[in-house]
């Protein structure tokens, strides 16, 4: 079965999100078309993030391309 | 070069240059004083309700966006990114809780604070360099609103939007405040025109008198009775603080049928009554008269009517917002938007809209109309011949100076007001724009405004 894509998008970024069924349970995948990368969240994961306010996010964002290895 | 203290004792006398339609060097005076020293609309708040919606407006060349935080807090953030000066938003509306800039990645969280940036550590040192916090986007000087609009202004020092609109908000609550929860809109359409942007400000505030000629087909065609010469001239033209308008004299009857006459259902009636003052219930009531077209100085006008909107003859009326956005002396964009009482039942928002349709926006009927002539008077106004010529735009007066338009019978509004056609307004408005050019000299010295003009002029 095809999996159902989300696409969610505004004019900085486009991630699609679907639904995928592991073996025994089940994930939400978050993939960022343009760079490939990718994270699965389990419902525990997903339910900690109901607890952060947004400022969680814009820590993340302070390398807004992301990791930078140096 | 502009010779101010001509121009200024033309305007006055009701004698308008007709350069002043077409002419770059009065552009740059608009620009860099009226435009850079009055509240300009930007968005109402409907526009953007929940955290991170933005929306992306003008004030001439200057873009901002205007957004609510993740806080819930609007803020009108200058578009510019304070890297290398990319715009940073480019699309004209979206929801974001955080901009990135597409140039080199630097990022701005929705209150306009930076808060990231590649390679911070290698390009900059880290905060040796560039310390992140202490960046955020430019704020526009001063943001203020009223009734939902929001206004930005690029003069800190400007007056409270209140006291700069004056006693125009008295008018303004007729369109925004039908209930308690206001209006909400939608849209914007947005197109441009070959026009001068003061030709449709100037129209709104005032202009009963082209309504009879220009939009007799929409009489023709069933679309709205009201524009016929005999009903257009019982209205009254106001003027009070920044802003004028024009209105309907709608039969005899009671604030209800009066109200139900221009197709406002009971429900909707019953909030009118419970919002208004008694003062703004007498206009309508005792008075007789319906708020029309209007327009806030400089560039942001209104129009109510009460269009057929089927064959059975359905009676809806509806509220349109429009900006005249400067874009150069000889083009405008307009932005028109279809405002409706937040409260209203889901078919009146619908039928409403309908009306909204077939009379403004880039489809509808008055429009077309209008927007023929006023292209027409820009590329004309453009050549050598327009330098020599005074356009009359004197009705309503005496040859000397004596008002000849007669008072209403009643009115229970602030400011000015006269019965019948009359350039009042039009000379009303002119007065405030010349005043905003940057003469410092005393134009009253030379050229003292007509008596008939004078209440609800100037500054306040
Ligand atoms: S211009 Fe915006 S990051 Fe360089
Ligand atoms: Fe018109």
């Amino acid at each position: 079965m095809a999996e159902d894509i989300l696409v969610l998008a505004n004019e900085f970024a486009e991630v699609h999100v679907s639904k995928v069924l592991t073996h025994n349970g089940v994930r939400l995948r978050i993939r960022d078309p343009k760079s490939d990368r990718e994270v699965l969240l389990c419902p525990l994961e997903l339910e900690s993030l109901t607890w952060q306010d947004s400022e969680l996010f814009t820590s993340l964002l302070a390398t807004p391309h992301g990791p930078e290895d140096s | 070069m502009v010779n101010l203290a001509e121009l200024t004792r033309d305007i006055r006398s009701g004698m308008v240059p007709a350069y002043v339609y077409n002419d770059a060097d009065l552009f740059t005076l608009e620009r860099d004083h009226l435009f850079a020293r009055s509240w300009v609309f930007l968005a109402h708040e409907s526009e953007i309700p929940s955290p991170g919606d933005y929306v992306v407006r003008r004030i001439v060349d200057d873009s901002f966006i205007v957004v609510r935080d993740e806080q819930g807090v609007v803020r009108v953030l200058f578009n510019m990114c304070l890297h290398r000066g990319m715009q940073l938003c480019r699309a004209e509306l979206g929801n974001s809780s955080h901009f990135r800039c597409p140039y080199h990645g630097w990022s701005y969280k929705n209150d306009g604070r930076l808060i990231g940036l590649p390679f911070h550590g290698d390009a900059y040192g880290g905060d040796r360099g560039l310390v992140k916090k202490e960046q955020r986007l430019l704020p526009a000087p001063a943001v203020d609103s009223y009734r939902g609009l929001v206004f930005a202004s690029l003069d800190p020092d400007v007056v409270p939007l209140r006291d700069y609109l004056g006693d125009f908000t008295f008018y303004l609550d007729f369109y925004l405040n039908q209930s308690p929860d206001g209006i909400e809109l939608r849209g914007p359409q947005r197109w441009r025109i070959k026009s001068n942007w003061k030709i449709g400000a100037e129209n709104f505030c005032g202009d009963s008198y082209h309504t009879p000629q220009t939009h007799t087909s929409v009489v023709e065609v069933g679309l709205f009775a009201e524009p016929k010469a005999n009903k257009r001239k019982e209205g009254a033209l106001y003027f009070a603080g920044r802003g004028g308008g024009t209105t309907y004299k709608l039969p005899p009857g009671t604030f209800e049928e009066k109200l139900r006459y221009v197709g406002y259902p009971d429900e909707m009636i019953t909030r009118m009554r419970q919002n208004w003052t008694p003062e703004q219930q007498r206009v309508v009531a005792e008075d007789g008269f319906m708020v029309s077209a209007a327009t806030a100085f400089p560039n942001l006008s209104f129009v109510h009517n009460w269009p057929q909107i089927n064959a059975d003859g359905l009676i809806r009326p509806f509220i349109s917002l429009r900006q005249w956005q400067p874009v150069s002396e000889s083009e405008t964009e307009v932005l028109s938007w279809y405002a409706v009482d937040a409260n209203a039942p889901d078919y009146y928002k619908e039928e409403s809209y309908k009306a909204y349709l077939m009379c403004f926006g880039s489809s509808g009927m008055f429009e077309q109309d209008d927007v023929e002539n006023w292209v027409s008077i820009t590329s004309t106004a453009k050549g050598a011949m327009a330098r020599r010529l005074l356009l009359n735009s004197r009705m309503g007066l005496g040859l000397d100076d004596d008002v000849i338009s007669q008072k209403p019978p009643s009115f229970s509004g602030p400011g000015r007001a006269y019965v019948g056609y009359g350039e009042h307004n039009q000379r009303s408005w002119l007065s405030l724009w010349s005043q905003h050019l940057g003469y410092s000299g005393d134009p009253a010295e030379h050229s003292p405004v007509p008596a008939g003009d004078a209440a609800g002029e100037g500054d306040r």
